[in-house]
């Protein structure tokens, strides 16, 4: 799973709640919305890794420095390789606009920081994307 | 505008009845609009009969005289030629055949003028058609002739032609007096008058006797500048039969103008003038009084800072624009005449402007819009434009059109409206950044607790509490603070909306959100339109509050019912709580004010603010009364759809 993130804080207190639950196990976290995008598309530092292994879900932050999370979101699903991954948007409040703009450019559910466990779960099965739980789950 | 033309018309009205004349009112096409109750009565037929009408078909005695002309212009010739230079046009005398009360014909002589009237000494309004009965002085006049004709013959005659000549001297002595009119007699030669009538006598309060081989300007009734004027018309040949004017000074000091008829003729042994006056006065007045009436018109319209301008209803061509008209829009009024707004606009948009103008008709109704943005000399204008359609005799006649120039308001407005989204968007940004330490705050508390409880004592976990609670309610009035402002941009998106299913929605909610003890009782409510989700967040902010400041109450009651009033629908929620005092009601639905302490009642203080926030945005209204401890009701009132 991959984790994009610029607030150390924030960061934490996701991963924390991931743990608790086993479902952090290969999480990957990434600092800011330019190198999720090296990440994803193999490019600059990640040149080397292998494009077809990947992430099983993306939690995406989308108030970044430099390369915001909309604009990653846009990479994503405008590019036949990566539009089928499973995308979580992270905000920090019901009532931003730019979810809306989210699900206008395909996201697939969005999470309430702090990621608590119940916010996580309805997220996933929003996607109806058991497996993952099931795979991780005691 | 409105007020001016309707001052003009009484004017028209108090002027032409100041003397008791004949005269008919004709519209610029020449048929009858009005009659004056004279002519009416000398006519013996009614304003009903006549109006509409062309002169001839209303009275019948004008059909050998109206177009046909009988030594001269005839009566519609004189009107046209009224109409199309604008200028006051007298006829020589007409003579016609009258019905008189006891249905009998008789011979009549009248003088015809015909006065244009004019709106903004441009556009033709209406043309007076005045007549002023000179049948005595006519008869008189022609008896003198006849009689000095007789005279002349007299050396060869015998006594029959005596006798004739005496009975038409008696005749004509007595006619001579008998004329209303102010007749003398003057000599050629010397300008002596030989004899003068009564009514010449009574208008310069003098006897006869006085006037007896005198000249009028030995006895001082005219000056001598204007009695020489005078002589020269007389003299003049071709002028006979013509109108000539003279200034008479009468007993008071006071001038009065006359035109003067006048004949020459043989009076024993020299020969004579006789002058037949009538006074012009009153007429002079009048048309003075009508000229500075649209003088003063064009002065108040040209010298208004708002643009004024008119169209003719028959093919919404321009026909008016004022000076602050001509300046906006850097064309004169003449540029403007006899164009239509095709000439300015393009033509989808020159058609919409004639197909409103010509509805302003239809629905005889004033209109007010804005328009814009409009090219002009000085950039790009707003107008706010509020055009009114005029009847004359129930047929449009014309679109008069006033417009402001709001440029500089609309300037402010986008400066306003632009400042609240830069507003709403630091709002937005700062109620964002503010979030992240909050979350990191209770975050990171929560895995204090989560990790390390056993470790605090009790009051070490009484302050993590208190770090948490706080910093939630610190989320809450940030979300609070979210909605509040975007309320602020959000479109309505008004439905039918069922009162009852979307209340247990609502209730819902409320028991789900909020733990009460509270009897909620709602009686059957009415549909309204609204915007749903808007309104369920009132309802909700409503019902939240009645049981917030009923629970300390041992019986909390809450009610909600309806009713419809003055086109409204009332909602209306009341408990039987704290209430409050009256005294700070202006206060109640302002942000972030609060009526209870904090420890009294938990609550952030946006929650009414956004009430009324949606309420007056539904353009409806909210308010409440109450008395402190003794509950409170809160009404919502909306327009029934």
């Amino acid at each position: 799973m991959l984790l994009v993130e610029d607030n150390p804080h924030d960061a934490e207190l996701t991963i924390r709640a991931l743990k608790k639950k086993n479902l952090a196990n290969e999480i990957v976290h990434l600092k800011d919305g330019a190198e999720a995008l090296e990440y994803i598309f193999c490019t600059g530092r990640y040149k080397e890794r292998d494009i077809r292994s990947k992430p099983k879900a993306i939690l995406l932050d989308l108030k970044m420095p430099k390369v915001n999370g909309i604009e990653v979101l846009k990479a994503i699903k405008g590019d036949d390789r990566t539009k089928a991954i499973p995308v979580i948007v992270l905000t920090s409040s019901n009532e931003d606009p730019d979810v809306r703009t989210c699900y206008e450019m395909g996201v697939n559910s969005y999470i309430v920081k702090p990621v608590g466990f119940e916010n996580f779960i309805k997220a996933v099965s929003d996607l109806g994307f058991y497996w993952l739980l099931l795979n991780h789950l005691p | 505008m409105k007020d001016l033309t309707e001052t003009i018309n009484i004017d028209f009205q108090q002027l032409l009845e100041t003397e008791p004349v004949c005269y008919v009112i004709l519209s610029p096409d020449f048929s009858i609009v009005g009659a004056s109750n004279a002519m009416l009565e000398k006519a013996g037929t009614k304003k009903q009969l006549v109006t509409g009408k062309s002169l001839p078909e209303a009275f019948d005695f004008y059909k050998d005289v109206y177009s046909a002309a009988s030594g001269g212009v005839s009566v519609l010739e004189s009107i046209q030629q009224a109409s199309v230079t604008g200028q006051v046009q007298e006829m020589p005398v007409l003579k016609l055949d009258i019905k008189n009360t006891s249905n009998h014909r008789c011979e009549s002589y009248w003088k015809i003028s015909h006065i244009p009237v004019t709106f903004a000494q441009k556009q033709l309004l209406c043309i007076i058609h005045k007549v002023e009965d000179v049948t005595e002085l006519e008869l008189a006049r022609r008896e003198a002739a006849h009689y000095f004709q007789l005279k002349s013959e007299l050396e060869a005659t015998d006594d029959m032609r005596i006798r004739k000549l005496k009975e038409s001297e008696v005749r004509f002595m007595k006619l001579f007096d008998l004329c209303p009119a102010p007749v003398f007699l003057m000599k050629v030669a010397d300008f002596q008058l030989v004899m003068v009538n009564d009514a010449f006598c009574n208008l310069l309060q003098a006897e006869k006797t006085l006037f007896s081989s005198k000249s009028l300007i030995e006895l001082g009734f005219v000056e001598l500048s204007d009695f020489e004027a005078f002589l020269g018309k007389l003299n003049h040949p071709g002028d006979e039969g013509q109108d000539i004017e003279l200034s008479i000074k009468m007993a008071s000091g006071e001038f009065r103008r006359y035109s003067v008829t006048f004949e020459i003729t043989q009076f024993g042994d020299s020969l004579c003038y006789l002058v037949v006056m009538h006074d012009i006065t009153n007429r002079i007045k009048a048309e003075e009084h009508l000229l500075s009436s649209n003088k003063f018109l064009d002065t108040v319209l040209d010298n208004l800072p708002g643009i004024v301008f008119v169209k003719n209803a028959a093919d919404l061509q321009f026909v008016y624009l004022n000076k602050a008209g001509e300046d906006f829009f850097g064309v004169t009024l003449a540029d403007l005449k006899g164009k239509n707004c095709f000439n300015f606009y393009t033509d989808e948009q020159a058609a919409k402007i004639l197909e409103e103008e010509q509805n302003l008709f239809k629905d005889n109704c004033v209109t007010e819009f804005e328009e814009g943005p409009l090219r002009t000399l000085d950039g790009e204008k707003w107008l706010q434009t509020k055009k009114i359609p005029v009847f004359e005799n129930n047929t449009p006649a014309f679109v008069v059109c006033i417009s402001q120039d709001i440029s500089e308001k609309k300037k402010q407005q986008d400066a306003i409206l632009s400042l609240n989204k830069e507003l709403e968007a630091f709002s937005y940004s700062v109620s964002h950044d503010l979030r992240a330490p909050l979350r990191a705050v209770t975050g990171y508390a929560q895995m204090l607790r989560e990790d390390y409880s056993d470790i605090l004592d009790a009051e070490g976990n009484r302050l993590l509490r208190t770090i948490s609670e706080n910093a939630e309610k610190m989320g809450k009035l940030i979300d609070n603070l979210l909605t509040f402002s975007r309320l602020g941009r959000k479109e309505l998106s008004l439905r039918d909306t069922d009162m009852n299913e979307l209340m247990q929605q609502v209730m819902r909610e409320i028991n789900r959100t909020t733990p009460h003890k509270a009897k909620i009782t709602v009686a059957n409510l009415q549909s309204v339109k609204s915007d749903p989700d808007l309104l369920a967040r009132v309802m909700f902010n409503l019902i939240e509050n009645a049981i917030k400041y009923s629970s300390k109450k041992a019986n909390p009651l809450v009610e909600i019912n309806s009713y419809t009033a003055d086109g409204q629908v009332v909602f209306c929620i009341a408990d039987n709580g704290a209430g409050f005092n009256m005294k700070y009601y202006d206060k109640l639905f302002g942000v972030f004010q609060r009526l209870h302490a904090v420890d009294e009642f938990d609550g952030s203080g946006v929650g009414l603010a956004i009430v009324q926030r949606i309420v007056s945005k539904h353009g409806g209204r909210v308010w409440a009364k109450s008395k402190l401890d003794e509950g409170a009701t809160f009404c919502v009132a909306l327009p029934a759809n």
